[in-house]
């Protein structure tokens, strides 16, 4: 009776973490990329001042939240995320407008694509 | 990890080489933990004595746990989470062996006669695709060089051979012979290493004072110049003492 208790919790215990984790990043890549539509209106109308503000705000929360996408994620995706946030900090500073959309778009596709790996369906399945 | 400048030729210093290889060793400690636990819960088998699937169980676990040793890039819950969840369809799989007939006879499969009554029998040998070098070899490492001697021969399903050899070529029993024999149980130890085991002593109703007073019968009079002490079933107290004094 112990062990088909201890079996129960255990299987539980793996659904609830990966239950938990695929709402977490989900939750948390919602909150990071909240405004990057503002980011890209500000890079495109070359507000520069409010791209640099806005972006800022996204790294700190991205810094915010990093030290626990570590424990779910392959620390490769957080390197380049990182890299990302390096590189469009440094396109917004020289007022460069295509690569800082660029680099915006592909920071965007980051964040999305990384709950969307997590997802149970058959794409990640197989 | 260290920031690469621009102009600096040294691109990792020295005391984070050393934090490196500190992480190895954190994260190799604790996925060794991990597989000794899950190999703990798997139950008591050697290796030798493994079922496929518990064999396959093995080698995953192990390969799980060096991809996350070797790699600082995966996340130690990547490779925990799988081995949690193998340990959990083993056991799984071990109860439905356990309540299941049926199911044992798909998961583990049937033993196998390869020997049957003096003869080898060539249609299951040419099904398990055994020759007949490898059952003879299987058969000496058993100590059975004739294949002659031997009456059965099986093929058990964790793939060891057993023999059962014909009645005038096996050992000759006390029964045989009719020769009465006494009881021989298990020897109970008693001192291990100068330590006394008080629960066995308590198991078959003995003291300290009791082991005290046989011991000092030889000139025995502290119990931690003892190295191993037992007593079998027929009262005789086998001990010996330790070699070198310095480690009492």
């Amino acid at each position: 009776m112990k062990l088909y208790g201890t079996l129960i919790f255990l299987v539980v215990l793996i659904v609830a973490f990966g239950i938990f984790t695929s709402n977490f990043l989900t939750e948390t890549t919602k909150d990071i990329t909240s405004n990057f539509d503002n980011v890209y209106t500000a890079i495109n109308n070359e507000n520069w001042k409010l791209a640099q503000q806005q972006i800022a705000h996204s790294e700190k929360l991205w810094n915010k939240h990093k030290k626990w996408w570590t424990v779910f994620i392959d620390h490769q995706e957080i390197d380049n995320i990182d890299m990302s946030f390096v590189r469009i900090g440094e396109y917004i500073k020289y007022h460069n407008k295509a690569l800082s959309s660029g680099e915006l778009v592909v920071l965007k596709q980051s964040f999305e694509h990384i709950p969307e790996k997590e997802v149970v369906n058959l794409k990640n399945i197989l | 990890m260290a920031k690469i400048i621009f102009g600096d030729i040294s691109i990792i210093s020295k005391p984070e080489v050393i934090v490196f290889m500190l992480l190895l060793i954190i994260r190799t400690a604790i996925l060794y933990l991990a597989v000794v636990l899950a190999m703990k819960a798997m139950g008591k088998r050697q290796v030798g004595q493994l079922q496929p699937f518990e064999l396959v169980v093995v080698i995953t676990i192990s390969a799980m746990a060096a991809i996350a040793m070797e790699d600082v890039g995966v996340p130690l819950v990547n490779s925990i989470i799988p081995i949690i969840t193998v340990m959990v369809l083993q056991v799984i799989l071990s109860l439905i062996n356990l309540k299941s007939e049926k199911a044992r006879g798909i998961i583990c499969g049937k033993p196998s006669i390869v020997v049957e009554n003096g003869k080898i029998v060539e249609e299951e040998l040419r099904r398990l695709r055994i020759n007949v070098n490898d059952l003879l070899e299987q058969m000496r490492s058993k100590n059975y060089f004739n294949i002659a001697d031997v009456e059965y021969a099986i093929f058990e399903t964790n793939g060891q051979l057993s023999v059962i050899p014909k009645s005038q070529k096996r050992a000759v029993q006390p029964e045989d012979l009719q020769i009465e024999t006494k009881y021989e149980g298990l020897p109970t130890t008693l001192i291990i290493d100068g330590k006394v085991n008080y629960n066995n002593l308590k198991k078959i109703n003995l003291d300290e004072n009791w082991l005290k007073t046989e011991l000092s019968k030889f000139g025995i009079n502290d119990i931690r110049e003892v190295f191993f002490a037992s007593l079998d079933t027929l009262g005789n107290l086998f001990f010996q003492t330790k070699k070198a004094p310095s480690r009492r």
